[in-house]
């Protein structure tokens, strides 16, 4: 439902995208995880048609969205990462502007937006002026708005920022029901644990490229069964590494003057061992943290760095 | 089509729950015309007087008949005998129009026709009156040179006998009488036909006279038009800043229907406000009311042009704030040099013409036309011609520049 092939996009000598591929399936939530200015929300828009790309080609169903813009674009529901609503009218005039603006009208515009009203739960709230709604109902608004005219694939650009546990449970529900239904839903996030609870397929992108992709079980093996162990202090470079290149299940994942990681086997267990080599190596630890697998570990592991650094 | 009534129903909805945006639109052009409409005494209130203040030193027959001749012009001159410094102190508070002094020998010098220096001092801060007083000077120092062509000699001998005097005998009044009849019989061939008839008439049509305040009502509709235009071109930050632009340029319609959308909901707002203006101005001033259909359409037009215009140029700004100052600082010289806080008939020469050139000050005179009868219907059909093509103009390059205004 949504190619995206060779995708690149520059802002003059910045490279926000490069050489992003990758296919997304109908019923299939497609998680594009990665840290704040990574290129998700530009890859979101291109796939969108808000941005021209510079290389590269994205079909959306068949259409190729730069030139057959108006297909394209009937078969997307976009959710932008700010809440985009009429604040000074009511729920029930945003959804009934945004079903009229993708084509619908009359009978089946009134009962799609009653749906909708009803699927959100702002249904008791539908003639109040948005601005009055809190930030959750203001973003089950923002993701009904994108759904109204029934799209085939839907963009939600990080849906759940600033949203609190209740209305996140909701809004990702929604989500969850569009998939099942048939759309095909390519969501991005920085929040691993809502990456991993959501999504069927995952990439991983940084400084706009892709830098693993999968199915979470495809990904989960690449972690491994390693921790990651994080170690905040003065290092050695050359002594640390001596220290510990010859030890079995210990590999060195980053090394600075102040901060050293390393993706360990059975890390619980192996704490003394390595504590002992490094003071041994004249390195002085002060703090200590373990990372568990997870795609977390994932992510330090490919790019030497936390998610959200 | 559905795309566009929604998107009007949309915007006229939003415009509409802004009360008092609609308040200042409409109250701001209907009190400054209360304002100015009080202040010039209303659509039958005074004609404008000239207040000559006159010193009169020569105290002769010829200055009572300049006198005279003064109060009797038409009722134009207001003429008020005072002494030379008062006269000259008082004309320096700007209460009077123009001061004219008659140093002694004037009544001497005119019956002698010997040179002689009037003194008419005048009130730089009125334009029209002033000019007045010495153009009915100049008219009647050209009267006493044809009455000397034409009774020189007697006039001169009267001068010689009786000068200083304000009292004919009736023998002076007899011969003078016979000299002026005997130099008529002499010229009757020539005066009579006259060989060049002057005729004068109105101006064909049916056009009416504008009284001051009726010069003020196409320019407070038009400062109407241009804040209505101010904020209404505001908008384009509106949804931009809450993010429903976006939307607009990733639907299959693109910007385009939405920006039309917007226009046409402008239009009724621009439509409506005009009608009430117009009414009330129109009603107000005895104008016939079968003006106000074509006078309606021309202000609607007109606005809808400054929106477009001001909406573009928004486009271009780094921020709302930049662009409310860019559009303050465009509406303000746009009024003042375009007729709508002085009419462009009270203004120099110069800055008049450049008010013509302004699309505000242009749209003004065609509207004025309009209200006044006076138009001709190739005149508009051409302002309206003009006035369409450059506001698609715009609006075409607004949608072009959407996008990248969208995603900045």
């Amino acid at each position: 439902m949504i190619e995206v092939a060779g995708l690149c996009k520059n802002y003059g000598d910045i490279v926000a995208v490069r050489e992003v591929t990758f296919q997304a399936e109908s019923r299939q939530i497609f998680g594009l995880l990665g840290p704040n200015g990574a290129g998700k929300s530009t890859t979101l828009g291109c796939i969108s048609g808000l941005l021209p790309p510079s290389a590269g080609r994205v079909r959306v169903l068949g259409h190729d969205v730069v030139l057959e813009r108006r297909a394209a674009r009937a078969q997307l529901g976009v959710v932008p990462q700010e809440v985009s609503l009429y604040e000074d009218l009511s729920a029930r005039e945003n959804l009934s502007f945004w079903g009229a603006a993708y084509g619908l009208h009359g009978t089946e515009l009134k009962e799609r937006v009653h749906e909708i009203l009803g699927i959100t739960g702002l249904a008791d709230r539908s003639q109040e002026p948005v601005k009055r709604f809190s930030g959750g109902m203001k973003r089950r608004l923002n993701l009904g708005c994108a759904l109204v005219h029934r799209p085939r694939v839907l963009l939600l650009d990080e849906p759940t920022v600033g949203v609190d546990a209740q209305s996140r449970r909701r809004l990702l529900d929604l989500v969850r029901n569009e998939a099942r239904n048939g759309a095909c839903v390519l969501y991005t996030t920085h929040y691993m644990e809502e990456a991993e609870e959501l999504c069927d397929r995952l990439a991983i992108i940084d400084h706009g490229r892709i830098i693993v992709q999968g199915t979470l079980a495809e990904l989960h093996r690449i972690v491994g069964e390693n921790d990651i162990l994080r170690f905040a202090g003065k290092f050695d470079a050359d002594r640390a590494r001596a220290a510990l290149q010859d030890r079995n299940g210990v590999e060195i994942v980053q090394l600075t003057a102040d901060s050293l990681r390393l993706s360990v086997a059975g890390a619980s267990h192996r704490l003394a061992e390595l504590f002992a080599a490094l003071a041994a190596a004249g390195c002085e630890i002060r703090e200590t943290t373990l990372t568990q697998p997870s795609l977390e570990s994932l992510f330090i592991k490919l790019t030497g760095k936390e998610l959200r650094e | 089509m559905y795309l566009l009534c929604a998107g009007m129903q949309k915007d006229l909805r939003r415009f509409l729950r802004d009360p008092v945006a609609l308040m200042f639109w409409l109250a701001l052009p209907l009190g400054i015309g209360i304002a100015i409409t009080l202040a010039t005494g209303g659509a039958a209130g005074p004609k404008p007087i000239a207040r000559l203040f006159l010193v009169n030193e020569d105290q002769s027959l010829v200055s009572d008949i300049l006198i005279q001749a003064f109060r009797q012009a038409g009722g134009v001159f207001q003429v008020e005998p005072v002494e030379r410094a008062e006269g000259r102190r008082r004309l320096d508070r700007g209460e009077g129009t123009a001061l004219l002094i008659l140093a002694k020998g004037f009544g001497e010098a005119v019956l002698a026709e010997k040179p002689f220096r009037l003194e008419l001092i005048t009130n730089p801060e009125q334009r029209i009156l002033p000019q007045m007083v010495e153009e009915l000077l100049q008219v009647l120092r050209q009267a006493v040179f044809y009455l000397h062509r034409l009774a020189g000699n007697e006039l001169k001998a009267l001068a010689a006998g009786r000068a200083g005097s304000r009292v004919f005998s009736d023998a002076d009044i007899a011969r003078i009488s016979i000299a002026i009849h005997q130099t008529a019989n002499r010229l009757q061939n020539y005066l009579y036909p006259p060989a060049v008839l002057l005729e004068t008439a109105p101006r064909a049509g049916t056009g009416t006279q504008a009284n001051i305040s009726m010069m003020f009502l196409p320019g407070i509709l038009l400062m109407s038009l241009l804040f209505m235009a101010q904020g209404l071109s505001d908008d384009i930050w509106k949804e931009r800043n809450q993010g429903t632009l976006r939307r607009w340029t990733i639907a299959p319609g693109g910007p385009l229907p939405f920006l039309i959308a917007k226009l046409v909901s402008a239009a009724v707002l621009i439509f409506a406000v005009s009608l009430i203006i117009l009414s009330i101005g129109m009603a107000y001033h005895g104008l016939p009311f079968y003006r106000l259909p074509l006078a309606l359409l021309w202000s609607t037009v007109s606005g809808l042009l400054f929106l477009s215009l001001m909406q573009f140029m928004q486009l271009y700004a780094s921020s709302q704030r930049a662009g409310a100052i860019l559009a303050t600082c465009l509406v303000f010289p746009l009024m003042i040099l375009g007729g709508s806080m002085f009419p462009l008939e009270r203004m120099p020469a110069w800055m008049a013409a450049v008010g013509r050139c302004t699309p505000n000050g242009w749209a003004l005179e065609l509207l004025k036309d309009i209200l006044l009868g006076r138009s001709d219907p190739t005149d508009w059909s051409a302002g309206f011609a003009g006035m369409a093509l450059l506001s698609v103009a715009a609006s075409l390059l607004t949608v072009r520049r959407i996008p990248t205004f969208a995603r900045n």
